[in-house]
């Protein structure tokens, strides 16, 4: 792993491998994941895109974005 | 297919829906690996909204939870296969249920990549640097997950396709079944 990102440099798709990686591995810090979110928060993303990255159910993203019709 | 896997997921699905999933699962060959490595929860919905925009369906890799949307549109199938020209595999359904069951497919994709991680992180990994650039379907496009995700749909239900115009993604999806144990089988 690349000890500092700068994610604003990197692709959505970066981000969202980046994220699922880390998180597996119980890598991802907070500090790191609000700074993700933050930097997503500024972007256009395609909603299928959205999905791929709520992979990891993190609460804020989860509850804000996705909403289940049954 | 063993008892438990069905009362695990009959607490969720209708009967009707629980034998059509059981139905699919068998066809795949996935039945018992289902029973080693079972999902958190499998629900069928109306509808999934992200940000009020309906998508298909999604799988959780934290929880392991899978949710299907029964929502679709005459645009969600029915298409031709041209490589990167079509949305998603789900896309080339004949019709709308078959759509529903390929995107069950694709979420069941994401289940074998997670179950992956615990079995060999370090092939996880390699299938995370693989290219999606060669995926067949702009879906494949947006993620290295999305890209096993349609790359194992593409295996299930466009094998040749998949080896004629991804052979890493055929390739990687060869190699990560074998690691898992598992023999898919070709649905057509």
């Amino acid at each position: 792993m690349i000890a500092q990102r700068n994610f604003k440099l990197l692709s959505t798709a970066e981000i969202s491998s980046y994220l699922l990686e880390t998180s597996l591995a119980g890598d991802l810090k907070k500090a790191e994941y609000d700074e993700i979110m933050l930097e997503l928060g500024q972007r256009e993303i395609h909603p299928e895109a959205l999905a791929s990255l709520v992979v990891l159910g993190e609460p804020e993203w989860y509850a804000n974005r996705i909403e289940l019709v049954r | 297919m063993q008892p438990l896997f069905a009362q695990q997921i009959e607490s969720v699905l209708s009967s009707d829906e629980t034998l059509a999933f059981l139905q699919i699962c068998d066809e795949l060959g996935l039945g018992t690996f289902l029973v080693q490595c079972p999902l958190t929860e499998i629900s069928l919905v109306s509808q999934v909204l992200i940000d009020a925009k309906a998508v298909n369906g999604f799988y959780n890799y934290k929880t392991q939870e899978l949710e299907i949307s029964l929502f679709r549109t005459a645009q969600d199938f029915g298409h031709l296969y041209r490589k990167q020209r079509i949305w998603s595999i789900s896309s080339l359904a004949l019709n709308a249920k078959a759509s529903i069951a390929r995107t069950l497919v694709h979420e069941l994709g994401h289940h074998l990549h997670r179950v992956l991680w615990d079995v060999d992180s370090t092939m996880f990994r390699q299938t995370m640097l693989i290219p999606t650039t060669d995926s067949l379907t702009q879906y494949g496009l947006l993620s290295a997950q999305e890209h096993f995700a349609e790359t194992f749909a593409a295996f299930v239900f466009h094998r040749v396709e998949l080896f004629m115009d991804d052979s890493l993604g055929y390739a990687m999806m060869t190699s990560v079944l074998a690691r898992l144990g598992l023999e898919i089988k070709e649905l057509l």
